[in-house]
């Protein structure tokens, strides 16, 4: 299946299912968690864990994994927590994302957890926030997003 | 390959020369950059271009590229304008920054071009200001950073 075909049918679903079908595997995993190599591994209402262990492909020029990386995964862990809320055919568009970076992460950190939870869910607007750590409960990153609703024309709920 | 930051080759010299010898030598570009399709363009005291060129490599579940790519090139350009303050063996640790993102960016945008410009640079914080645009100008997002200086024991800046 392609992507954008994956897309499509992801649409026409609520949310949560989507996020659930991608956990599951029935989808191909987005691009960009196979380029940064993190995934989706568990889906909540409002809530949802990515799991990733950053490689060499993502260092800065110091040797250092490039806080790129974390932010990518606090914006879509918010992102995706967010999508658990939406009915099928909503879709939404991260507006902002603000991310604090508290511990280095090296190319030998190991596995991190993100975990995204919505804080606030309106008509149009919702925030959410996501929390970095590993196995031991050490925190590395956390932030928080705000993201647009996108009805389909016509349509405000 | 991990190095120990404060002992990298680029480390030994003054920011400014080492991000022109990022642009000067490919080889000096950073994984992440090779990874995500972006590379540093042009430094001057205080400012840093870096452009990038979106690919089906970087798509969220919908087919759009993540916002995590915006962010991510605008990070790296706040990052390089604040290390051109920084004298040799002096370095800086971004500790935290927030994005807007304005526009969608697709697999087919093409080049965009991060603009980063030091607003602050004091003895501890550097913070930093960038947008990034298309080729006639358009915004597709803007951000900010606070960076911590990192200083060798015994330096004279300390």
């Amino acid at each position: 299946m392609n992507a954008e075909q994956a897309a499509r049918e992801m649409m026409a679903m609520p949310g949560i299912d989507a996020m659930r079908a991608l956990v599951e595997g029935r989808y191909p995993p987005p691009s960009i968690s196979v380029t940064l190599g993190f995934r989706l591994v568990e889906v909540g209402d409002g809530f949802v864990a990515f799991e990733g262990e950053p490689s060499d492909a993502v260092l800065n020029p110091m040797g250092i994994v490039h806080g790129g990386w974390a932010l990518t995964l606090i914006d879509s862990a918010c992102g995706a927590a967010g999508h658990t809320t939406l009915p099928a055919g909503v879709g939404y568009g991260s507006l902002e994302t603000k991310g604090n970076f508290v511990r280095q992460i090296t190319g030998s950190t190991g596995r991190l957890r993100a975990e995204g939870r919505v804080l606030a869910r309106g008509r149009t607007i919702l925030t959410a926030e996501a929390k970095i750590t590993d196995a031991g409960g050490k925190l590395y990153a956390h932030g928080t997003s705000t993201c647009m609703i996108i009805y389909p024309e016509g349509r405000n709920t | 390959m991990t190095s120990d930051k404060y002992t990298h080759p680029l480390m030994a010299m003054h920011g400014i020369d080492a991000m022109r010898a990022m642009i000067d030598n490919p080889r000096n570009n950073s994984y992440v950059g090779d990874t995500l399709g972006f590379r540093l363009v042009k430094v001057d005291n205080g400012f840093a271009a870096f452009e990038g060129v979106p690919s089906d490599r970087m798509l969220n579940p919908f087919g759009i590229v993540n916002g995590g790519w915006a962010l991510t090139l605008l990070y790296s350009a706040c990052g390089a304008a604040a290390h051109t303050t920084l004298p040799a063996r002096v370095g800086h640790d971004t500790v935290e920054m927030k994005g807007n993102l304005l526009r969608t960016v697709r697999a087919d945008t093409g080049r965009l071009r991060a603009e980063a410009y030091v607003v602050s640079r004091e003895r501890t914080l550097i913070t930093a200001e960038a947008k990034l645009t298309d080729a006639v100008g358009k915004i597709y997002a803007h951000g900010t950073t606070t960076s911590l200086i990192r200083y060798p024991n015994h330096h004279p800046d300390k």
